[in-house]
Order: structure tokens, then sequence, then C-alpha cells
């Protein structure tokens, strides 16, 4: 093995870095993307009216009830989740057991927050499926992408570690950026990046290993309660004390009536948010209406509960939020790895560091390939194939994915509206548009492929804000007009995007096309560089 | 030709077989340790088995990481094994005898 003991650790660093840093990378980018997943989706329904946070809860829930009694008659169960905060932008009411004609026995619906009516949209995929890409992965079955995450996420972890190892000047480093030196400058850019966001990195990469645990580490738990599905759900049961299922009567009975749910949760809370009514078995002798607080009031992913009886109103239990130390850690985490509690600016900061993120990863696939190009220049030696492959997956993946996330916008603006399977073909523009791309990147010069493809996504989120003006209403003047912050800040983040990879792709030309006085003292072109740099 | 092929795979393998030793030390070694340490040390704790469990699960990806660290810095290939079977065998005995 290596000599040293921070050799074989730089060794580490360097392969499971480099292994499936193109998968972290996707991770990283729709996990960011995430971060504004239903504002996503709000530009991505732009039928859908701007979202009301100050309708009372009385309100929503008549309307819900209505809309369930006329589209899920009796049904095991009805639920209807309220608009509170960004992360439930419209009313939604879900059920499951419906019976009668034409009725689905289950479904989910978002309403109208002033008719109560269906919210009439277009058929998309919206913020949510780019959203869920980072685990889900789309196309593959749920197993193997959880698997193939997983393993990606502690190769990530074991970078981090491996890389604050590596670093005996974490500070002065930090301090240290020299431009146009080849790898050096993409060392520190990488160093930069990484130092400026390793507690962010550290606590995103180890909680998303504690999302998928029970599949990672499915013997830990069976040491205590054995193997099978039976003992696997006692387990749940009694770390999750799920509120025991109330059989459903032979005998019907009125329902309590609702507002008088609302107020004694808000009394027994002290007028504390209400996040959703779950009604089970209604109209029945035998019906309970589950209360949930606001998951998303603080860091910690838990709300308390209260059970009430759905015919006389009558509070029979409450669980709290907090159960036990090891379920408020896992809370902890998976609530600060989504965010959902994070205000306008936490949210930004979320973004920020998701960015970053992707940017270290990014820096770091291309310092692996600088150096190993620079090296092979200088011996004279042909660039392997291992090295030629790195470049264009690098190429490929930092600036098309983005732009293939551009097409997805895209498709949603273009493709027409009765199209069957609409929400599927805009995802399917996504991973076309990148599959294009990839094959680009494998026919030209890497050098050629940057500039190209960095035009691209310049015109590609620049000309989206322009693209919603010509197929909607809602442009750029009239929603800062009206304060629709959600459409405005949409456009005008594509818009900054552009300009972002426009200054990329002018910096790139300007290094492509040497000036007369330097094409003096060095060959005037170098079609073999794969990155530029100014010596 | 063949033999000399041979030869040369046979010594490149040579010159890895430490490094894939490590690998599979790390990948296979390291997993079930991160399965036997954590139970071992919550068995060993006097709290509900549900808590214990809960507990134990989210030790194990640190754990996780420490043993491929292990296994990439230890002296020697064989020293990164015994290492790891000698800490799988006494927390997984641990938490036999305890649970």
């Amino acid at each position: 093995m290596k000599a040293t003991f921070r050799h074989s650790m730089s060794w580490l660093h360097t392969w499971v870095g480099l292994l499936l840093g193109w998968l972290l990378y996707f991770v990283f980018i729709t996990g960011t993307a995430g971060y504004l997943d239903t504002e996503i989706d709000r530009w991505m329904m732009p039928e859908a009216p701007i979202a009301d946070f100050s309708v009372a809860p009385e309100k929503t829930l008549e309307l819900s009830i209505r809309y369930l009694e006329q589209h899920a008659p009796d049904a095991q169960r009805w639920f209807s989740s309220l608009p509170i905060n960004r992360n439930d932008p419209y009313p939604r009411v879900f059920w499951s057991g419906a019976q009668g004609e034409g009725v689905a026995a289950r479904g989910s619906q978002l309403l109208d927050p002033t008719t109560g009516a269906a919210l009439e949209t277009r058929d998309t995929s919206g913020g949510q499926t780019l959203y869920r890409m980072h685990w889900r992965l789309h196309y593959l079955p749920a197993e193997m992408a959880f698997w193939l995450v997983g393993v990606a996420t502690m190769f990530m972890l074991i970078a981090l570690i491996t890389g604050v190892i590596i670093h005996r000047k974490i500070f002065a480093d930090f301090f240290s950026f020299r431009p146009k030196k080849g790898p050096r400058s993409w060392l520190d850019a990488h160093n930069i990046t990484s130092v400026l966001s390793l507690p962010f990195q550290l606590m995103i990469t180890y909680s998303g290993l504690i999302f998928m645990m029970f599949t990672y580490m499915p013997l830990v738990v069976a040491a205590w309660y054995g193997t099978g599905a039976e003992s696997r759900q006692q387990f749940f049961d009694e770390v999750f004390s799920p509120l025991p299922a109330q059989q459903a009567s032979t005998e019907t009975a009125s329902m309590v009536a609702l507002e008088q749910i609302v107020h004694q949760a808000q009394l027994h809370w002290q007028g504390a948010a209400l996040r959703s009514i779950d009604i089970q078995h209604p109209y029945n002798a035998n019906s309970r209406i589950i209360v949930r607080g606001n998951h998303a009031s603080g860091p910690l992913r838990a709300a308390g509960t209260l059970v009430f009886d759905g015919v006389s109103g009558e509070l029979l239990t409450e669980q709290p939020a907090r159960i036990s130390g090891s379920k408020t850690f896992r809370d902890l985490m998976l609530g600060l790895h989504e965010g959902l509690f994070a205000g306008p600016v936490l949210r930004a900061l979320y973004v920020f560091f998701g960015l970053l993120g992707s940017a270290m990863i990014a820096t770091g696939l291309m310092l692996w390939s600088v150096k190993r190009r620079e090296r092979a220049e200088k011996s004279r030696q042909q660039p392997h194939f291992g090295l030629r492959l790195v470049e264009k997956l690098n190429v490929a993946t930092v600036l098309g994915l983005p732009v293939a996330i551009a097409a997805y916008f895209w498709a949603n603006r273009l493709l027409p509206l009765e199209l069957s399977n609409r929400a599927g073909w805009e995802v399917h523009s996504l991973f076309l548009v990148w599959l294009l791309l990839l094959i680009h990147a494998s026919l030209r010069s890497t050098r050629q492929v940057w500039l190209e493809q960095s035009w691209l996504a310049a015109a590609a989120f620049g000309c989206l804000p322009l693209l919603n003006a010509l197929t909607t209403d809602r442009h750029l003047l009239t929603s800062l007009a009206a304060g629709d912050w959600v459409f405005a800040g949409f456009d005008l983040s594509m818009l900054g995007l552009g300009v972002l990879f426009a200054c990329l792709a002018g910096y790139l030309q300007s290094k492509a096309v040497p000036s007369t006085s330097t094409a003096s003292t060095r060959p005037a072109a170098r079609p073999s560089k794969a990155w530029p740099e100014a010596k | 030709m063949m033999i000399a092929l041979l030869h040369h795979t046979k010594s490149k393998l040579q010159l890895h077989a430490g490094l894939i030793a490590r690998i599979l030390a790390a990948t296979f070694g390291g997993y079930a340790l991160a399965h036997t340490l954590p139970v071992a040390l919550m068995a060993l704790l006097p709290i509900a088995a549900g808590e214990a469990a809960l507990a134990a699960i989210q030790m194990s990806f640190l754990v996780y990481l420490l043993a491929v660290l292990w296994c990439f810095a230890a002296r020697t290939a064989t020293h990164a094994w015994l290492g790891l079977l000698l800490s799988v065998l006494v927390s997984g005995l641990t938490a036999w005898a305890v649970l």
C-alpha cells in the first residue's frame, strides 16, 4: 500500500470521489432544486392562482369536506391538508376506500383555495419529480436506486472525512485562491467550496444515510426483534408508536362539527398551526378524527398528534412530537436534511450550500482530469482512454445536467396540453436532452464542448422568462407588479443562471481565441488541451 | 506469448492483491462491523429494545466509515483483515451473549 497514512487517505479520497462523482453531482443538483420544490411546482402550474396562506382553516376544511362528500362518498378515510406555508401551497385532499358508481376508490387532489373545486392545471411532473430524482433516480427500480444512492452517499462520507484528514492547513487553504494556475487553481477552488460548506455536507450526507437506514442496515433491528415482517412491524409500532387502528362499526352516525375540532386543537396547542385533519370512517359510530400539528415548525421533523372521537368530538389521545431520544435524533436529522422549516433567508442558504456542494464535486472531478491531462502532456504521452472518458463525462454532466433541467422547464411550456402522459414526457425531455449532450460531448473536442454547452446553457436558462412571457399571461412584469414572488423569483433566477453561464461561455471564448500578443509566444492552437488556462 | 501474458497478469495481480484485499475488507468486513459493533454497544446499555435498535442503526454508518478508514490506514492488508475480523468477532459475540 502507500507509504504513509496521509498518502493512503489521499488515494482513498481520489478514488471514492471519482468513481460515483457524476451520480453525486446529479444527486446534489436535483436535491438542491428540491429546496425550491413547491416554488417550481407553482411555476410549472401557471394556471394555479397565487397561493394564499391567510385563509382560515375552518374555511379550507369546509371546502375540502364538500369536495370529498361529492367525489369520495362512503370512504374509509378522508384526509385534508391545509395550506399553512410554502410546503403546501394549496389545499389538498386525499381519500381511500371510497365507493359508488364512477368513484375512484382512492385519490388525491389539489383544490382551488377560493372555490373548493379541483385545481385545474396542466399535467405536469413539477418540482416534486425533480426533487424525488435525487434518491429515486426516476427510471430505475426503487430498490436499485436506493442502493446506488446509498453507496454513493457512503462514498461521499468517506471522501469528506479523508478530505479533512489530508488537509493540514484547512484555514490557510481557505484563504488562498491562486487563479490561472492550472491544477493548482482547481485544487484551491475545490478546497474553498469544501471548507466553506463542510458542516452542511457532513449533515446532508449522514442524514441522507439515515433516511434509508432500514434498507441499508436491515439486520441491526433484527438483532433485537428477529427477522420477518411481523417482528419488523412490532419494532416500528414500538418506536414510532402509531395510533391503534380503529375498526368501523356497522352503525352510521353524524359527524361532529369540524370547527369544534379545530377550535379544541388550537386551544390545546395554544394557537399553533394545524397541518392536517385525517378523518377515519367518516359518518360512522366509530369515527376518529386525527389532527396533526405543523411538522415544519422547527428543525425537528415531528409534530404532535391529537385523536378525537368523530361523533362526540371528545379528545381521546395525544401523542407528543418527542417520544424517545433516538427517535428525536432521527427526526432532527431528517428535519435538517429536508429543511422544511426554513424561511426565505435560511432557504436561500440551503440552496447556496447545495450549490457549493455541487461545485465541490464538480471541481474535484475537474481536478482529477486536469492534473492527469497536464501530466500526460508533459510526458508527451497520448492521454489514455480513462482520462478522455472522465473529461467527456465531466463536461456532459457539469454543464449537460443543468441544460437538461432547463429542457424540463421548456417542455413544461411547450408540450401540447392535450398530450397523453404529458407529465411523463417532461421527464423524458430532461433525460433525452442529457443523452444528446453526452453524445455531443463524445463527438467534439472537449474544449469545444465546454464552450458550446455553456452557450447552450446560457440560452436555455436566459430565454426561459421570455418563453414564459410568450406562453402564459404571467410574465415577469405582471408578476412583479402583482407581488407574486414565486413567479418573479423563478424568472429572475433563470435569468441570473443564464447570465452566469453566458459569463462562463465568454470567459472560455476569450481563452479559445488567443489574442495576437500571446499567440506569438505559444502555439496558437492547443487542441489537445482539455481546459484553457492562461499562463 | 500466452505464457508471457499469463506472467504479466500474474505479476499485476500480485501487485494489486494487497489493494484488492483492503477493498474487500473495507466493503464486506466494514459492513459486518457496522452491524455488530453498534448492536453490541447498545445492547450493553440499559434502555428499551426499540430505542436501542434505533440508536444502533443510526450509529452504524459512523462505524462503517471508521472501519473503511482503518482498512486503508492499516500497515498491511493482513493487519486490516485481522483487526476487522477480531472486532467483528468480539462485538458479535458480545451482542449474542447480551441479547
